[in-house]
């Protein structure tokens, strides 16, 4: 007698392995667990469309990614460079701080560090190669390792994918990442100014500080953008008047459709074909986390079915490890997967298999939830499987093993920056009590 | 062939516009309902909410292309044609294998949601509160996504045992987009 759950991981590891889309290799699996366990075949089915129908938090996923897609067909990213590079290009490494601030404000607009790397990345490694005053490996790495901070700095898409199997509260969630986000920016930067020490990279010619001003108007809907999105998100904590009228999803929407005017109407950099563009992308894109997603809810369903995370639970008490060491076991582990898989993919289904030991251990769901995404977020620039690496290689054909040469140093200050969250836990949680929350609730 | 997705991709990117169009009157009307100036719509969520399910299964079944796909592929990728080959066989197979053992009872599974036509709470099966369309309808897709399953990884299979090479039937990426990082 084979026993359901061991079949059910050796097809999804061997057709995973053998390279079929993780959605459908989590389905097939799913199938074989209910073929050998005699249930009903159309559970997968049901848990997925029910999963996916009844979440209306997801529809945000959607919207976010629609809204990159919208500023980064629009000139808006054009015109937040300029601004950067008048504001900090004049440091030594310049550039290097331009691409990282870009980002930390781009951050604010965009949930996916995919869409941040592609709309930056475009523009600003050219900038950094030209005439060789940065290698391209340099340039290809500050940038994917910059890019990494998008999902950090609210609105976030993993962040969504975290509440979903969670239930921690997405508001609470995008707030801890605000201080999080800040703190990787300033870890990268610095690096990277010792780096331009090091290396005597190049000044650039400083824009005059008159001309800040006129730049900085040009760009003001853009820095607006953050604001605007997360006044949408908060505004009913501030003002109780505003209170039910935006939820996370709507907001979403609404920042969408304050990038489509801006771009459109104000910037006029928007034409209708691009926007069909940007509607069949952002489907598509939809369409292909939206059945991860989907696959991942049967298989959380299998994962309950078969008790798995109270088995964890009973295993972590067994080793009776205190909640510190917990979390540094955890991430450790987290770690090692980002090199070898995808995101998503520890977001939805290696995640929850924790949930109940960190109940168990007095956890703040917030703070775990935060520190998880950063480290999810590391594993998109971590070899041999590091989604950014691939798409800035994509975009730019710089070769990955020059990139990869250049990224230690950037991987290796994002995890300080890291491992400071985990030991203290302020760090997240300073934003989110300021504005209510308390600890250990959700 | 080359029409038909493009339609497809048109198709996509109509439901992508609507789901936005509807959320920003969602929060139109809910604004304006808070002032009593309009009911507010119960509808959009229904709305939104389907359209999620069908971008995703529509997109899936005819939409996205083998390289879209999120994947573990760095095992595949260190491997020569002739070996690359025999894995694509075996993963088309089993899906093949698998969607099809499990058709009649997703089949089963809507008709019978089917027959239940009206929403009934007390079966705590969700259902489409404000649309005009029962929740087998709107489920259908999933069929409709199965299927398309079925057929294309049956071609792919039988193209790839009539001598295509893997490569060949997995252009390389021009622009990545991986929504969940």
């Amino acid at each position: 007698m084979i026993d359901p759950f061991v079949a059910c991981i050796v097809v999804l590891l061997a057709l995973a392995i053998l390279g079929a889309p993780i959605s459908l290799a989590m389905i097939a699996a799913a199938v074989v667990y209910l073929i050998v366990k005699g249930q009903d075949l159309a559970l997968a089915a049901e848990q997925m469309l029910q999963g996916l129908y009844d979440s209306p938090m997801l529809l945000a996923i959607p919207l976010f990614i629609t809204a990159a897609n919208i500023m980064n067909a629009g000139s808006i990213s054009d015109r937040l460079l300029r601004f950067c590079i008048a504001l900090v290009g004049r440091f030594r490494g310049g550039l290097g701080h331009v691409n990282v601030v870009s980002n930390m404000i781009f951050a604010g607009m965009s949930g996916s560090a995919v869409a941040d790397a592609v709309g930056l990345g475009k523009i600003i490694i050219p900038m950094m190669t030209k005439a060789g005053r940065y290698s391209r490996g340099y340039a290809a790495a500050i940038t994917g390792a910059a890019a990494t901070i998008g999902p950090i700095i609210p609105p976030s898409i993993p962040m969504v994918m975290y509440a979903l199997v969670s239930n921690a509260s997405i508001g609470y969630l995008f707030m801890g990442g605000i201080v999080p986000g800040v703190l990787m920016g300033a870890a990268l930067m610095t690096y990277n100014w010792r780096t331009a020490v090091k290396r005597d990279f190049p000044v650039e010619t400083s824009v005059p500080v008159r001309e800040l001003p006129a730049l900085t108007l040009q760009a003001l809907p853009a820095l607006l953008m953050p604001v605007f999105l997360l006044g949408c998100i908060y505004g009913e904590m501030l003002i109780p008047a505003m209170s039910g009228l935006v939820t996370t999803t709507e907001a979403a929407a609404m920042a969408a459709l304050y990038a489509l005017l801006v771009s459109a109407f104000l910037y006029r950099s928007l034409s209708l074909r691009a926007l069909h563009g940007v509607f069949s992308e952002s489907a598509k894109a939809t369409a292909a986390v939206g059945l991860v997603i989907g696959a991942s809810l049967i298989f959380n369903y299998i994962i309950a079915a078969e008790n798995i995370p109270a088995k964890v639970t009973i295993f972590m008490e067994s080793m009776n490890i205190s909640p510190l060491m917990f979390l540094i076991l955890v991430n450790i582990l987290f770690l090692f997967l980002g090199c070898l898989i995808d995101a998503s993919t520890i977001i939805l289904v290696v995640i929850p298999l924790f949930m109940p030991t960190c109940k168990k251990l007095g956890i703040d769901l917030v703070h775990f939830g935060v520190v998880s995404v950063v480290n999810c977020m590391i594993g998109l620039i971590t070899p041999p499987y590091g989604v950014l690496l691939f798409v800035v290689n994509a975009i730019t054909g710089i070769p990955l093993k020059e990139m990869i040469s250049e990224i230690w140093g950037f991987i290796a200050v994002l995890i300080i920056a890291l491992f400071a969250m985990i030991f203290f836990p302020e760090i997240v949680l300073f934003v989110p009590k300021a504005f209510g929350y308390k600890v250990g609730s959700s | 062939m080359r029409w038909l997705h493009k339609r497809a991709d048109d198709f996509m990117a109509f439901m992508m516009a609507l789901t936005f169009g509807v959320f920003i009157l969602q929060v139109a009307t809910r604004y304006l309902a808070k002032f009593q100036l309009a009911s507010d719509f119960s509808w959009t969520l229904d709305l939104t909410s389907t359209l999620f399910i069908w971008i995703i299964f529509f997109g899936g079944a005819f939409v996205l292309t083998e390289t879209d796909h999120v994947k573990f592929d760095m095992v595949y990728n260190l491997f020569g044609t002739g070996m690359k080959r025999v894995m694509a066989l075996i993963t088309s197979t089993a899906i093949v294998a698998l969607f099809l053992w499990s058709l009649p009872a997703v089949w089963k599974y809507l008709s019978f949601l089917h027959m239940l036509g009206k929403p009934n709470p007390t079966m705590k099966i969700p259902f489409s509160g404000g649309l005009p369309v029962t929740i087998s309808v709107i489920y259908s897709i999933y069929l409709v996504f199965a299927l398309a399953m079925i057929v294309r990884y049956t071609l792919r299979a039988a193209r790839l045992l009539l001598g295509a090479t893997p490569e060949s039937l997995d252009p390389p990426l021009i622009a990545m987009e991986d929504g969940a990082s």
